[in-house]
């Protein structure tokens, strides 16, 4: 075999490749989706009481559930399954780490800390997933909302305003990123 | 030290059969007609090329029945997996010794 021979086997089989990764990509419905259950719970988590923590124990693990059937119809409708482990893990931890860390906080420290941790929890699982998908614009925005939430928290701010300002923009920085996902790769 | 065409694995390296894994290693699993259609091939093409494949250990089917028809869904083994790579590294070291004989 000659190197241009070698040169073009590589060349189809990195073409191949990304064709199969560009179909694979499911990753803007549960951005989507999770972004507009963020930005829905915002005035919940204001107002304060029961019904903002209600609201996220039928919300998160609906949320994943639903993002399961999507990726499962979507794979029987176009005959190929993405890589699903590394995802489904990833939002199983943050299903349970976020409420752990949210209790914990709050055993050592203040309500507003607590609120804090539950963002930062969220926000470092999203950063996996932005990993996972080389998304810079999704990495860069949970990032900037983890350290606005930090600041909020020491500074003094109520526990609710930092729940209701993590969520607003979390939300946002989701569901931009998913519309612009979806955006990218159109046939998705 | 050899030549780096001796690593080719004469089961990976022909071009469907590459072609094949290329697909599937990006994957968890591929339908028939997925892989039939981007590849644009036959489905008797296709069959034989995934015999040759499967007979190696290196990907495997599942039969299913969904929405009223049969289906045939393939995954990559993990052999199969190591065979690709295996491949992959063969085709570049290959490329940087034509190029490292062209720089001289």
């Amino acid at each position: 075999m000659h190197g241009e021979q070698a040169a073009e086997t590589l060349r189809a089989v990195e073409r191949l490749r990304g064709s199969a990764r560009r179909t694979g990509r499911v990753f803007w419905f549960p951005l989507i989706l999770f972004g507009a259950l963020m930005l829905v719970s915002a005035p919940l988590a204001f107002a304060g009481g029961v019904w903002h923590g209600a609201y996220w124990a039928v919300a998160a693990p609906a949320g994943f559930l639903l993002t399961g059937w999507y990726g499962r119809r979507r794979a029987v409708d176009r005959g190929f399954e993405g890589r699903v482990a590394p995802y489904g893990f990833t939002g199983l931890a943050i299903l349970v780490a976020t409420p752990l860390a949210a209790e914990g906080v709050s055993a050592m420290s203040s309500d507003a800390g607590a609120a804090a941790a539950r963002g930062l929890v969220v926000g470092a699982g999203y950063a996996v997933f932005a990993w996972l998908e080389r998304d810079a614009f999704l990495a860069a925005g949970v990032v900037a909302v983890s350290a606005a939430a930090v600041a909020l928290a020491f500074g003094g701010a109520d526990a609710r305003l930092v729940t209701a300002v993590v969520a607003l923009a979390l939300g946002s920085v989701f569901l931009g990123s998913g519309v612009r996902y979806k955006g990218r790769y159109a046939d998705t | 030290m050899s030549h780096p065409s001796v690593e080719l694995d004469e089961t990976v390296h022909q071009r469907v059969r590459l072609g094949i894994l290329a697909v599937l290693v990006e994957s968890r699993r591929v339908d028939f007609v997925y892989l039939r259609d981007t590849l644009e091939l036959s489905d008797g093409n296709l069959s034989r090329h995934l015999q040759i494949l499967e007979r190696a250990g290196l990907i495997r089917s599942e039969k299913t029945f969904e929405r009223k028809r049969p289906r045939t869904w393939l995954s990559v083994t993990k052999a199969g997996r190591a065979a690709f790579a295996a491949e992959v590294e063969a085709l570049r070291a290959m490329l940087a010794r034509v190029d490292g004989q062209t720089m001289h």
